[in-house]
């Protein structure tokens, strides 16, 4: 037996269970494990950082990030097979971290087979001339990664820069502050074969806290790409869209409040006539009407932050082949008719309707349904005969009326109340077949005995029973909680946040039971707590015990 | 039901049900692929596997021969090691010894499965450790030559690994 002479495969087995930070120490193991860790099955997107931003903080507390180049022993005699480079300076970084940057990507390009970059480096001449000096290099990498950073006004230069491989590029631009003015960008990418395009402006994925500018970058042409995701302001890449994109699929737009006007959002999406999958932030009715119009393939539709008040919604539309629709915060104004014959997957969120009477959604095939109610008539699904699961989030006591319909294919309800006590027991008949039922309260103080007695009493076919809740807790009475453990299908069971009161007496465990947690239970009748669970079985309890939780044994419990 | 013979480097002969035998890959394609007749009676040699270590992974296919196939792994999907299944887990609370060796084994008789959970379970007594206690847990000689590890400290230094 003998740990350092086992095959790479198993290696690789063994090593791909721990992340990168894990496996790093393994290096210094032995010769063996020191290739293996590094071996192209396990990275393949192995990374060398060429320099590297450290902060330094000085006595005087002022603290400046500090560019760190990699030793150069690294580069020369590397036996590792990276693909990647990353590259960073800083707007203070003097021209010989620039040399030597230079001078060690160059090297490193005669060794490895480069695929990726990523530059993290401020905007301004020393970037200019980086895409000039390795112009031969961008030319053969497939994925670039940018990070850079605008903190003054920058010149009207405008770079081409081509990337004949390019499949996949990441753009993220920074601007410092608000008075930086960008008036067109800095480099025009030209990429025959992207596929993918990625550009945002800041740090996070969604648009706070970004501060909005014109962008530094601009496609020169877009013919191949499939999927792009921006942050879109104001006139910015006007004339890209003005090109006829035929390849893509998936476009997500952040978008600024614009002066784009009807005429030119439809020229837009008359240029996307193979759209499946559409996101925008910050839609209106202009946008909407030019997709119904052109996007005849859409599939997915998500439209958060929506303002539909002023005439999409006015009359009846349909959208023939959307399977996901997803609505989330905003304002409709609608008391119209919303075709849907091939939705699956329908969720929305805060939106509110602030018409008087509902929007009424016709999904005959809907087999997904996620809602959060705020108490005003947002929308009706007049019939879905289909439905398999449902979410439900209510804020207000009533029930929206769709529930109201025998749902006879749903599996799993997941009800989710916050600052309401709906009667839940009303709708549970309709709920008849359900497999799998969750229950969430936050802030709502709920005694559950009716619910569960009607649960008990409709749904027989329960298999796993989830219910949680938050300040204050649960109510049960204890005949109504030992009545949970004589469904003898159950399989899973899980109870936070629960109170249970009244006299107490040992119940059995269903035999299935593979799943069965407790945390914050709390059985009033103290003295008979400890023997309401047996000791020792088979399955795995966890428990966390609030102070004045029941003591009961249990193996896995301390 | 159906059975077939097994004879392990040792000499001894298994008589198993073909569907358990059949966890093994290696010998489910000798069976399909290669077209051996089980019904000649004579036992398929797996020169690479002692009976006692046989013995421990009949077991363990007998207990999962009916689990479903699992699904196809995600490269970039969460690396987990804490969902060893109660039943495996005190399945492989064996020595080091033959915690190896039936790994071995079950890469030789290409047992996916049994190949994840013992490669977590392996991975579960590497997290945490140093390069040194490493050595000490697994019995594993420092080979490097002089001078060596610090380049490799150096490397590691401004080594990553990016999803893109």
């Amino acid at each position: 037996m003998s740990w350092d002479r086992l095959p790479l495969e198993i290696y690789v087995s063994i090593f791909k269970n721990l992340d990168f930070w894990d496996r790093k120490p393994l290096s210094l193991v032995c010769r063996q494990w020191n290739a293996a860790v590094y071996s192209r099955s396990l990275c393949r997107n192995l990374c060398i950082e060429l320099s590297r931003g450290d902060w330094v903080r000085e006595a005087t507390g002022r603290t400046y990030e500090e560019v760190k180049l990699v030793d150069e022993g690294v580069v020369q005699e590397t036996e590792r097979d990276y693909r990647v480079v990353y590259v960073k300076w800083c707007k203070e970084s003097d021209p010989e971290v620039l040399g030597s940057i230079d001078r060690l990507l160059r090297e490193l390009d005669e060794k490895c087979l480069l695929e990726g970059m990523i530059v993290d480096a401020p905007l301004g001449q020393s970037l200019i001339e980086f895409f000039g000096t390795h112009a031969d290099l961008l030319g053969r990498i497939r994925k670039l990664q940018m990070c850079t950073e605008a903190t003054e006004n920058t010149s009207n230069q405008q770079v081409m820069v081509r990337m004949d491989k390019l499949e996949a590029l990441t753009w993220r631009d920074i601007v410092m502050n608000n008075q930086v003015q960008i008036r067109k960008p800095v480099f025009l990418v030209d990429a025959p074969n992207l596929k993918s395009a990625v550009v945002k402006f800041g740090d996070c994925d969604s648009d706070v806290g970004v501060v909005w500018h014109n962008g530094l970058m601009e496609l020169e042409r877009g013919g191949s790409l499939k999927i792009l995701k921006m942050h879109l302001n104001g006139s910015m890449w006007q004339d890209f869209f003005l090109n006829r994109l035929e390849s893509l699929e998936h476009l997500s737009i952040i978008l600024q409040k614009t002066s784009m006007t009807a005429r030119d959002w439809d020229s837009m999406f008359a240029n996307l006539p193979n759209l499946k999958n559409l996101q925008i932030v910050n839609v209106n009715d202009l946008i909407l009407e030019a997709i119904h119009q052109h996007c005849q393939q859409l599939k997915v539709l998500r439209l958060e932050k929506v303002d539909l008040t002023v005439g999409f919604l006015s009359v009846d539309r349909m959208f023939p082949k959307l399977e996901h629709l997803q609505l989330e915060s905003g304002n409709i104004r609608s008391n119209r008719n919303l075709v849907v014959p091939a939705l699956r997957r329908l969720e929305w969120s805060g939106v509110k309707n602030l018409d008087n009477l509902s929007l009424s959604v016709i999904a005959p095939n809907l087999r997904s349904l996620k809602q959060s109610k705020y108490g005003h008539s947002d929308f009706i699904v007049s019939c879905c005969p289909l439905l398999e699961e449902l979410q439900l989030d209510l804020f207000a006591s009533d029930i929206p009326e769709h529930f109201f319909q025998s749902l006879p294919r749903l599996r799993q309800l997941s009800i989710r109340i916050s600052s309401a006590c709906p009667a839940l027991e009303r709708v549970l008949p309709n709920f008849r077949n359900i497999e799998e039922f969750t229950l969430i309260t936050y802030n709502a103080p709920l005694q559950c005995d009716i619910l569960l007695a009607s649960m008990f009493k409709h749904c027989e076919r329960v298999t796993s029973l989830t219910m949680c809740g938050f300040n204050p807790n649960l109510e049960l009475s204890f005949p109504v909680f030992a009545q949970i453990f004589r469904n003898r299908l159950l399989k899973s069971l899980k109870l936070f946040g629960l109170t249970i009161k009244g006299n107490s007496s040992p119940v059995q465990l269903p035999p299935d039971l593979a799943k069965f947690e407790l945390r914050y239970v709390r059985v009033m009748d103290v003295a008979f707590g400890a023997y309401v669970f047996p000791p020792d079985g088979p399955f795995q309890v966890v428990c966390n015990k609030s102070d004045d939780c029941c003591c009961y044994f249990s193996k896995d419990c301390d | 039901m159906s059975t077939i013979k097994l004879e392990t480097s040792d000499g001894v002969k298994f008589t198993v049900k073909t569907q358990v035998a059949k966890c093994s890959g290696t010998i489910r394609t000798m069976l399909e692929d290669i077209g051996i007749n089980p019904q000649d009676g004579e036992a398929i040699p797996l020169s690479n596997v002692h009976s006692t270590i046989l013995q421990k992974i009949l077991v363990w296919a007998e207990h999962h021969v009916d689990d479903p196939e699992p699904p196809r792994e995600d490269a970039d999907a969460a690396k987990r090691t804490d969902d060893i299944c109660s039943w495996d887990e005190d399945f492989l609370k064996v020595d080091q010894r033959t915690l190896f060796d039936v790994m071995l084994a079950a890469n030789y008789l290409d047992m996916k499965q049994l190949i994840a959970v013992c490669c977590k379970t392996v991975a579960n007594m590497i997290k945490g450790k140093t390069a040194d206690q490493i050595r000490r847990t697994f019995n594993i000689e420092n080979d490097f030559p002089p001078g060596e590890e610090d380049k490799i400290r150096l490397r590691n230094q401004f080594c990553e690994e990016r999803s893109r």
